[in-house]
């Protein structure tokens, strides 16, 4: 990887993805059709079918690529992104992570494994954030399941915490977490397997 | 049939795979199919054998074939 400043787009490559760092315009450009598609929006708790440009633009906070990272996931050889990392980082240094895969021709092909690996990878190794975390939704197992295959461990449960458009119920959330120091352990075990 | 069998033959049903490709200790990403979709059919395919939809601490706990035993074992004898 070129040597990155804070500020600058970021790039970070995998075997099979390319991660760039994405403007709020770029953004809207390649994800607003996927505001449309009801199982891209409900995991999120988001309505389908709602957003104009306008509303999806003003709801991605100006990435900075300092403290707000938003982050497509290109694969390569492809000429648009198949799903967006957005990363937010607090004032002492934890990384809340979130994604979503828009392309669904995507789904279940490890896309999540691969890119997140190389964000925490990022976010340990470059920032030296000391935790990262996530709360999807209790009912998007598809996500549940990356957060566990990645070792993360689950803190607790947010009951109630958010709303399911596909039920129109409440619905729980969930803490997933992963300190520096179980990260870089994980690390070295794979390197050793 | 013990709720380990019980268990291989509803994930070898969710990831339509033959049930002696589940292995009794699989773990999730380890039997094939098992991916974040597989999972998502298992869970959704728990739920609806258990007729219930499952709660999140349930939810978070479903890693493995033993751990779906254990739910289904929990669901058989709920005092146990």
């Amino acid at each position: 990887m070129r040597e990155w400043k804070p500020g600058q787009p970021l790039r970070l490559e995998t075997e099979r993805f390319l991660i760039k760092s994405l403007n709020r315009l770029e953004v809207v450009w390649y994800t607003y059709g996927w505001t449309f598609d009801t199982q891209v929006m409900h995991p999120f708790g988001l309505e389908a079918g709602t957003w104009t440009r306008r509303s999806w633009y003003r709801r991605f906070r100006k990435p900075n690529n300092r403290r707000k990272f938003c982050l497509g996931i290109w694969p390569k050889g492809g000429d648009k992104p198949i799903g967006l990392e957005i990363v937010e980082i607090s004032a002492h240094k934890v990384a809340t992570l979130s994604v979503i895969i828009g392309d669904r021709s995507w789904w279940g092909k490890g896309v999540v494994q691969e890119t997140r690996s190389a964000i925490v990878d990022f976010l340990f190794d470059k920032l030296e954030c000391p935790r990262v975390w996530g709360t999807p939704s209790s009912r998007n197992f598809p996500s549940i399941f990356n957060y566990q295959k990645l070792g993360f461990t689950c803190e607790g449960i947010l009951r109630q915490h958010g709303f399911d458009p596909a039920t129109k119920q409440r619905c729980d959330f969930i803490i997933y977490s992963m300190l520096r120091n179980e990260w870089l352990e994980k690390q070295k075990d794979k390197a050793t397997a | 049939m013990t709720t380990l069998e019980e268990a291989r033959f509803l994930v070898a049903d969710a990831l339509e795979r033959p049930v002696d490709e589940i292995a009794p200790d699989d773990a999730l990403g380890a039997a094939p199919g098992w991916d974040s979709l597989g999972h998502m059919r298992i869970v959704l395919g728990l739920e609806s054998y258990l007729k219930r939809m499952l709660a999140a601490d349930e939810v978070v706990r479903l890693k493995s074939v033993p751990d779906i035993a254990a739910l289904l074992e929990k669901h058989y004898r709920p005092e146990g």
